[in-house]
């Protein structure tokens, strides 16, 4: 306690304390462990993604012999291959094969396009307006209403599924692509996320602007919208990410290859031609990646500001 | 707070139309097909199918193993990216490419990936090699069989942290950014050592935050379904054979009233769950403000 109580008084009378070398040494030290194991710990986060990208480079054979040898039993080197997939050169036979010789690559790759675009597109549209309702006014029921979309988006999709079968039976429109993407509009998420963002949008501005003779809807569009920008942003890469992502709804509402995203197609091939996996695989990630990468910062934003509090 | 009636119809009116149509009506419509003994027949049979599903041993392990699933990858989540967030705030600022590093896996799509994962952790995969050289060499164990046997839950929890503990990271940042640095101030002058500070500012303060965690990585290790699908198919070993799977199975074998009688279980499970949830928030929520 006496110890403690003259380190104190060094500090405010501004001497030097006695450790302060040893002191300033051991922040350093710190300081360091901590940046090298987390560089360390971000460093394992990014191999798997990097191992694909060198596959996707690697010659044919040497890539069915990589292959093989992680699929035979019995340690050691199988076959002398590394385990490291390091491409003895670079090959870029596989991205040509994908792109030029076999179309149906291609073409499911705009297929994840279009869900994802009018899906995202959709849900802004529906969810703005909705998370307007939920955060600006006051009525009966809202929260009651609000507890049912969350608890909405926290069924995984074997549960909605149900429902969505049934509505889309009943709409006559399973098998078409509608099917894909009028459930993905009307999902819960859209609301939630830009609802998350519309709160912390102070009453009193929007107070203000009614003062000044605003209405309802020259709030929404003048007010509310542009003050949503980092909402929508990050909405538009959840949203993208999730549709671009989808494996289970295509297998279960489509029948028609043709109208099958790109997902599916690598499935199939991960079982049927794995050495061909690998360039789809890298180039289906690029477009989600790079979304990600331009509006990171929008997303880490409006998740700080927006997701603290339900 | 506006209370023009018109305007919550117009703006709350395409949401409200859509979401009932396509889940909120068929989700209670639907459960008419519980009650049903199958969609040709359609003999009424009241609860049966849902009684007799607490017998079918299918149904019970995928219960059991969402329920262990979920209930040990909640926790470590968040306790891991809490540790991460924590480590972070102590070393960067708050734009670094660290922490961009550690959310870029949420934009990876599962089948990209699907296949490196399957090759790392394979008989011979990078894993095993890297265990031959270590312990297993030294020891003569025989590497562990990650994808085909009971420890397949192991790879798909660290798949599972992988992809979606840099949001949860962020969030817990942006909490950890809100406590005011004058608190631990005060508390370093009346003395208070590390873990004091950590548990009485640092965890009160973030606790809403670890809510929302917990709510999302709820929702996120139903997710992970979609990984060990593309994994193992249809027929996993046991110790990962879910919920999800068992709805699926029974859709390929068109055994509705199993299949809507399991979802609908599903669904309480997580109303009950969200429920408990909910209370904790709200009554911490109502002793921090007392």
């Amino acid at each position: 306690m006496k110890m403690m109580d003259s380190r104190r008084v060094g500090r405010f009378i501004g001497q030097p304390e006695r450790n302060t070398v040893t002191k300033a040494i051991w922040i350093v030290v710190k300081r360091a462990t901590y940046v090298l194991l987390i560089s360390a710990l971000a460093a394992t986060v990014v191999l798997p993604i990097t191992i694909t990208v060198m596959y996707s480079f690697m010659e044919r054979n040497e890539l069915i012999r990589h292959l093989e040898a992680a699929l035979s039993s019995g340690g050691g080197a199988a076959g002398g291959v590394s385990f490291i997939p390091w491409p003895v050169g670079l090959d870029f036979k596989q991205y040509y094969t994908m792109l030029i010789e076999s179309l149906k690559f291609n073409e499911a790759f705009w297929k994840s396009f279009e869900y994802s675009a009018l899906i995202a597109a959709g849900q802004i549209v529906i969810g703005t307006m909705a998370a307007f309702a939920f955060s600006a006014f006051r009525f009966k029921n809202r929260d009651g209403l609000f507890f049912i979309f969350i608890a909405a988006m926290m069924m995984p999709f074997q549960v909605t599924m149900v429902p969505n079968f049934i509505a889309l039976r009943a709409f006559g429109i399973i098998g078409t692509e509608a099917a894909i993407i009028l459930p993905g509009i009307f999902s819960a998420i859209g609301v939630f996320v830009l609802r998350q963002f519309m709160v912390h949008i102070p009453v009193s501005v929007i107070e203000a602007a009614q003062i000044d003779g605003a209405s309802t809807y020259s709030v929404f569009f003048r007010i509310v919208l542009p003050l949503s920008r980092g909402g929508i942003a990050a909405l538009i890469v959840l949203s993208f990410i999730d549709t671009w992502n989808m494996v289970e709804q295509p297998l279960v509402f489509l029948s028609d290859m043709a109208m099958m995203p790109l997902s599916i197609l690598i499935r199939e091939a991960m079982e049927q031609a794995r050495e061909t996996v690998f360039a789809p695989s890298v180039l289906f990630m690029l477009p989600a990646v790079f979304l990600f990468l331009v509006f990171e910062r929008a997303l880490v934003d409006g998740i700080e500001t927006g997701w603290g509090k339900i | 707070m506006i209370k023009d009636r018109k305007a919550i119809l117009v703006f709350l009116g395409p949401a409200i139309v859509g979401f009932s149509a396509f889940y909120l009506v068929p989700f209670v419509g639907g459960f008419y097909y519980c009650l049903l003994n199958n969609a040709v027949e359609r003999n009424f049979v009241g609860l049966s199918n849902i009684v007799a599903l607490f017998s079918n041993k299918a149904f019970l392990l995928a219960l059991k193993n969402t329920c262990i699933l979920t209930g040990m990858a909640v926790p470590l989540m968040i306790a891991v990216s809490f540790t991460i967030a924590f480590a972070l705030k102590a070393v960067i600022g708050r734009y670094n490419v660290l922490r961009k590093v550690f959310i870029l896996p949420l934009a990876v799509p599962t089948v990209s990936i699907a296949y490196v994962w399957m090759l790392i952790f394979e008989d011979n995969g990078a894993i095993n090699r890297l265990w031959g050289m270590g312990p297993g060499g030294w020891t003569g164990w025989n590497s562990p069989d990650w994808l085909h046997s009971s420890l397949l839950y192991i790879p798909v929890v660290l798949i599972y942290l992988w992809k979606y503990a840099g949001f949860n990271i962020i969030l817990f940042l942006g909490a950890l950014s809100s406590v005011p640095a004058g608190l631990y101030e005060a508390a370093s002058i009346d003395g208070a050592g590390w873990a004091v500070k950590v548990r009485r500012i640092t965890l009160p303060y973030i606790f809403p935050t670890t809510f929302i965690v917990a709510i999302l990585s709820v929702i996120n290790s139903f997710r992970i379904f979609r990984e060990v699908y593309v994994l193992c198919g249809s027929y996993p070993p046991q110790s990962v054979y879910m919920l999800q799977h068992f709805i699926n199975n029974n859709l390929t074998r068109l055994n509705y009233e199993k299949l809507t009688s399991a979802a609908y279980i599903f669904a309480a499970i997580i109303l009950v769950l969200l429920s408990i949830l909910m209370k904790i928030e709200r009554k911490s929520v109502a002793e921090a403000k007392q």
